[in-house]
């Protein structure tokens, strides 16, 4: 029970104020009295607890005695107490220079500044009072002077933390990286700031050095899980994927039923599942596949005083107890309302944590609807849509941020996740196209045959999966044109044509598809060699799965863990897994038949000759069928092959590859019987392919 | 258990249920679980709040003291991880945000199987331990607002709270032992303030700063496994009395309490500084005075030393004897000899007519720290609301039941503050005493000014016979005045000395309450060596005579 005195306070409440202090003070005796009334009120009314009347009273009491030492002490505490500090200031320089012996008057008159945030006359009268023949004071003088020393450090390095959260907020990454550089030039680095230039670093896609600060920062920091969440994502897209789990089965193991561990655990289960693509949902874009996650900013705890519930909820979100934290901010909610801006930004965050994408996504509507345009939501709400795969909302959200902030870092920022997005659902591309070209050679026919088709398409406005387009294709067979059959195995044709397309899913490459158009049979049989009109429909589509499919450069991982491809053109053993299967099945009218082809890989990537250069070996499957039951239309194959695959930019790519199959016939001819030919064969082939799209 | 109607009557007739049915009168410390001889470390981070003249170190050093312990204080700078696992209880103080604490500090106190106290911030750094990770959270910074109400041993505590820090305890082998709480639209929500887990108590405030360390230091008991607490009492302590004040009132006040079977503290001041006649009024010169007080002191009223004059002039109420009030500092002029030579000149004012003050009051609560020794060095209990160091008379202390103070002397805190003319005042005390007389071993003490009406005494009388709780008899207590030349002793005090023969002899008086000789040692002893003085058992006050002989 610490207080001032009420022994004292008695004594002043009690004690004449002319006598009591200045000597020199001269006033009649009904001034005297009347000043004692005052007096008395003043203190009384202050022991009351009516404390702004007591002011009033000890104001009106100082105009009459205003050389009452104590009683201006008292009223600037009453001030102090009431928040009115300028008022209190004034009162207190006063004292001072009529009592500067009274040092614990400008001690309080330090404090004061300190409420008025004149922290450089605070730390003026601290320093002063250092000097005091007062033991007691002066040390608590000097206990002032350094805390106040250390807390303007402190501000400022919070202002320099928020000013680099802020330019994380805007995007300019870049500039983040500067400011955090600048920082640790001047001292210890706060671990949350050495964290935003790593996920800088990420949005910028240097995740070479992104993972090398976080390995540098995990030696300092082996407790912190964002780091060792983050880590384990960097690693993953290096192609260090043993270690990333190592890292996930830590976290699960240190961290059961925390949402450290939930996350650690949705990561394994993607990988053991192979559906790798959900394992970079889960954790970080794939630039090329699936827009980039909204880096975690996290919204700081406000300098000043925050409510008790709202700095529990600040300090659960430091510890990344997401879900405590959303109960919190709902708990809150229920009983005061609705909560402020921040929280509800910081229930997003948490929610994101807990990937409750469903629920935040909602909320993040409400709150969009509510504060339209606000920027840091607008990427937020779309990742979130992202995350629940609503491509086409997630793209509406981008692409009005983009119009609607043209020209900053923002609309920079939502055109890259624009593009990021499915094509479908980037709602800022109008052109597609493909193109693709084949030649191989058949040893057992001793043939070269090629084939290709070129495809430049729109999308129809508000049904984006429905895509226009006109095209043109070709088949040459070197071996047709002599004997019968005239065709060993392609077509000699060339069409140019105009069809429609029907994307079944966003993020696959599955088609129905009709076009007509004009055919030409190079070899002259159909319609004697003159155009004709023509036209097929069907299905195709392509699907490839495994970390052997990419290349370092992409995310997903590509390489081992022990055998990374360096930065520069060196080789490196890779052995990463991969399959894929594409398969079209189409009716044409010029053969008036349906027919089918079908082709699987499944193998390894044995090895990264250079950054764009991939040597893969594999089984492959291939599967022709013609509804007709046309004997050698019908036929399974299956053996061994090599490749080596060069992407030389973009989405071009080179394929060379060789391959040896055993081949079955499995149909029938119109006499339904295979007549003496050979159920089985072998067969070595050689080729060379080139494809790109847009 | 149903009394006797007979026992009933007669306790009616005599007065007596204005008393409790209370046990024994609490004027002493009680021991720790682990032993009177019991060592506290306390580690602090800091020793006060930010930007503060309060010295809240020694608050709490104050507070721990209620219980019979001895205690340390280190520096975190300077604790060593050793000494703080072999101490008997640790204290862990930080009173300002984020605090610099050592890990091995940190490993230290999860480490201890001995309790150990975590008081105001920085626990937030211990959470992140892997022996207390996930178990507790407790923000870094106090909440905004004050707390109004703690919940506490079943009950809620109209107890304000300056600083406390928002927490939660979500380990379910904690045990939660206060809790903020606080309205909030129609509900309630609560806010763990103290809570144990293991050996660890934690206590999410800072108990040192406003007048709700009542909770904290009731909490202190558990702390120490303390298992004999005395019961509650409440204290009237008529204060200033001296030779110009109203002694017809005066003695109608001693009757009043008299008839109320009340025992009553009265605060003497033996001089008065006459301003008119520019001299001082000793007590050889107030007869009234003195017989006042003789009857008072017959009457149940202890007297206490409240300073040795009245220094201010022709004015109702005194001001600071030992403490420069205008200035706010100690005074400049005075030496430990001068303080020590006026507190003598008190207590031989009264000793010589028959007056026996058995305690000090250091005037207005405001004196030097080392003026402090020195009363120490004559009376071994003391009535005060303690300065906390010398940089101001405005932080002051006082707990809720005696506790020893640095210099040795036994404190009886006077908690309830002062009455005055005001009615708020006692509504103030009334709520006061409410809380603390229901607390374990407290004595709630108010200051009544002497010069107040019999009819305002009459109304705070009634008001703390609402505590149901027994008024403090301070002669009941064990108590130590020391001259130079003689020693008295009241209960089980002792005085250790070193007697030869060739420095005199040793006389012995004694005497009941009202002052009344009943035995004198008509041949002193005189043994030479080592000797501990200690009452024979005659009458209630004993006085040894040093009776040295002239060189």
């Amino acid at each position: 029970m610490k207080k001032p005195s009420i022994g004292i306070c008695l004594f002043l409440l009690l004690t004449s104020p002319a006598l009591a202090w200045n000597p020199f003070a001269s006033s009649s005796t009904t001034d005297a009295t009347r000043a004692q009334a005052l007096r008395q009120q003043a203190y009384a009314l202050n022991q009351q607890g009516k404390f702004a009347a007591a002011a009033d009273e000890f104001q009106q009491y100082l105009d009459v005695q205003p050389n009452d030492a104590q009683a201006a002490y008292d009223y600037a505490m009453v001030l102090a107490g009431l928040g009115r500090h300028a008022e209190a200031v004034t009162v207190l320089e006063t004292l001072h220079r009529l009592e500067p012996a009274r040092e614990s008057a400008y001690f309080k008159l330090g404090t004061e500044y300190l409420a008025l945030h004149r922290d450089n006359a605070a730390l003026k009268v601290f320093t002063e009072l250092q000097h005091s023949t007062n033991h007691d004071l002066a040390q608590a003088a000097a206990e002032a002077a350094a805390r106040l020393q250390a807390d303007v450090t402190q501000a400022e390095l919070y202002a320099a933390q928020e000013h680099v959260y802020d330019l994380a907020k805007d995007l300019k990454y870049q500039e983040v990286i500067a400011a955090v550089d600048e920082m640790e030039t001047d001292g210890n680095l706060p671990f949350g700031m050495a964290l935003q230039r790593i996920y800088a670093l990420v949005s910028l896609q240097k995740t070479d050095e992104a993972l090398r600060q976080a390995e540098a920062l995990a030696g300092t920091h082996p407790e912190a899980t964002d780091l060792a969440l983050l880590r384990a994502n960097l690693l993953l897209q290096v192609g260090r994927k043993s270690e990333a789990e190592k890292i996930w089965r830590q976290l699960q193991a240190d961290h059961p039923d925390t949402p450290v561990a939930d996350q650690a655990g949705q990561h394994l289960e993607a990988l053991t599942a192979t559906e790798l693509e959900k394992a970079v949902i889960a954790s970080h874009p794939a630039p090329e596949t699936q827009p980039p996650l909204a880096m975690p900013v996290p919204t700081p705890a406000p300098l000043t005083s925050p409510t008790s519930d709202e700095a529990v909820i600040y300090h659960l979100a430091d510890e990344q107890r997401f879900r405590e934290v959303v109960q919190a901010i709902d708990d809150l909610e229920r009983k005061q309302g609705p909560v402020s801006w921040n929280l509800q930004l910081q229930r997003l965050y948490a929610l994101q944590g807990l990937n409750e994408n469903r629920r935040a996504s909602e909320l993040a509507a409400q709150m969009a609807a509510e504060k339209p345009g606000a920027t840091d939501l607008a990427l937020m709400q779309a990742e979130l849509l992202v995350r629940q795969h609503r491509w086409t909302e997630a793209g509406k959200v981008l692409l009005a941020a983009k119009k609607e902030h043209p020209d900053t870092p923002l609309a920079t920022e939502a055109e890259r996740r624009l593009h990021a997005l499915p094509a479908v659902a980037d709602l800022d591309k109008w052109q597609w196209g493909e193109f693709y070209a084949s030649g191989d050679y058949h040893n057992r026919f001793h043939t070269l045959i090629g084939s290709g088709l070129l495809r430049e398409g729109t999308y129809v406005s508000h049904a984006r999966w429905l895509q226009p387009y006109v095209g043109l294709r070709f088949g040459l067979d070197t071996k047709s044109g002599a004997g019968d059959p005239s065709t060993i195995v392609q077509d000699n044709s060339f069409s140019f044509v105009g069809g429609v397309r029907a994307q079944l899913f966003p993020t696959e490459y599955v088609f129905l598809y009709a076009e007509g158009g004009l055919n030409k049979d190079l070899l002259d049989r159909r319609d004697g060699g003159d155009w004709a009109g023509d036209y097929q429909a069907g299905v195709f589509g392509y699907k490839s799965w495994g970390p052997g499919v990419t290349f370092p450069d992409n995310i997903p991982a590509v390489a081992t863990s022990t055998n990374r491809p360096p930065a520069g053109c060196g080789a490196a053993w890779r052995g990463d897994w991969f399959t894929d299967v594409g398969a079209d099945f189409s009716y044409y009218h010029r053969f008036n038949s349906w027919l089918g082809y079908g082709q699987a890989h499944e193998g390894f990537r044995l090895a990264q000759l250079t950054r764009s250069v991939a040597w893969d070996a594999y089984a492959v499957e291939n599967l022709a069928w013609d509804a007709k039951g046309n004997f050698f239309d019908n036929l399974g194959e299956l053996g061994p092959g090599t490749r080596l695959i060069w992407k030389p930019r973009g989405n071009w790519r080179v394929v060379l590859r060789v391959e040896w199959v055993e081949g079955f016939y499995f149909g029938r001819d119109d006499l339904n019987s295979r007549g003496t030919a050979s159920g089985d064969y072998n067969d070595f082939r050689a080729g060379l392919s080139v494809g790109t799209s847009w | 258990m149903k009394l006797p109607a007979w026992i009933l009557a007669l306790c009616l007739v005599t007065g007596l249920t204005a008393l409790s049915p209370a046990t024994a009168q609490s004027l002493s410390c009680p021991a720790p679980g682990r032993g009177a001889g019991a060592k506290t470390l306390v580690v602090y981070a800091a020793t006060r709040q930010a930007f503060s003249l309060a010295d809240d170190l020694a608050a709490l050093k104050m507070e721990l003291r209620r219980v019979a312990t001895t205690v340390t204080a280190v520096p975190v700078t300077a604790a060593d991880p050793n000494q703080m696992l072999a101490a008997d209880y640790l204290v862990i103080f930080c009173p300002q945000p984020l605090p610099r604490l050592p890990a091995p500090l940190l490993q230290a106190v999860a480490a201890r199987t001995n309790a150990v106290l975590w008081v105001g911030y920085g626990a937030e750094e211990l959470g992140r331990l892997p022996e207390f990770k996930g178990q507790f959270l407790v923000t870094p910074y106090a909440a905004g607002q004050p707390a109004k109400q703690i919940h506490y041993r079943g009950r809620d505590w109209a107890e304000p709270l300056a600083t406390w820090l928002p927490a939660q305890v979500p380990a379910p082998n904690a045990t939660i032992i206060m809790t903020v709480t606080e309205p909030a639209a129609g509900q309630t929500n609560s806010h763990p303030l103290c809570w144990t887990l293991g050996a660890v108590t934690f206590f999410a405030g800072l108990p040192t700063q406003t007048e709700n360390c009542a909770l904290f230091s009731d909490k202190l008991l558990d702390f120490y496994g303390v298992t004999t607490v005395t019961a509650a009492a409440v204290c009237l302590r008529i204060d200033g009395y001296h030779c110009r004040q109203d002694h017809q009132e005066f003695r109608h006040m001693v009757d009043y309490l008299a008839q109320r079977g009340h025992p009553f503290v009265v605060g003497v001041i033996p001089a008065y500084w006459d301003p008119e006649e520019h001299k001082l009024l000793e007590m050889d010169s107030q007869p009234e005075f003195v017989a006042a007080l003789r009857y008072a002191q017959q009457h149940g009223g202890r007297l206490i030393l409240e300073g040795y004059r009245a220094a201010r002039q022709n004015r109702p109420g005194t001001e600071p004897e030992f403490w420069d009030a205008v200035a706010d500092r100690p005074l400049t002029n005075d030496t430990p000899q001068r303080v020590q030579d006026r507190v003598y000149r008190g207590v031989r004012e009264m000793w010589w007519r028959g007056l026996f003050p058995l305690a000090w009051e250091t005037p207005q609560y405001a004196a030097a720290q080392a003026d402090y020794a020195e009363f120490a060095s004559c009376f071994s209990t003391a009535f005060e609301r303690m300065q906390l160091s010398d940089a101001t008379a405005l932080a002051t202390f006082a707990g809720t039941a005696p506790a020893r103070d640095e210099f040795g002397r036994l404190v009886v805190p006077e908690n309830l503050g002062v009455v005055t003319g005001q009615r708020e005042s006692l509504v103030r005390l009334y709520h006061r005493a409410e809380v603390l007389t229901r607390l374990r071993g407290t004595i709630a003490s108010c200051s009544f000014p002497a010069y107040l009406s019999e009819g305002r005494l009459i109304q705070t009388v009634k008001l703390l016979e609402q505590m149901k709780v027994p008024f403090l008899d301070l002669a009941e207590g064990d108590h130590l005045v020391c001259l130079p030349e003689a020693v008295f002793l009241t209960g089980a005090a002792e005085f250790p000395t070193t007697w030869q023969n060739d420095q005199g002899t040793i006389g012995w008086q004694a005497f009941d309450r009202a002052g009344k000789l009943i035995a004198e040692d008509a041949a002193p002893e005189s043994k030479s060596g080592n000797r501990i003085l200690k009452r024979r058992g005659d009458g209630d006050y004993e006085v040894f005579h040093l009776n040295k002989a002239q060189p």
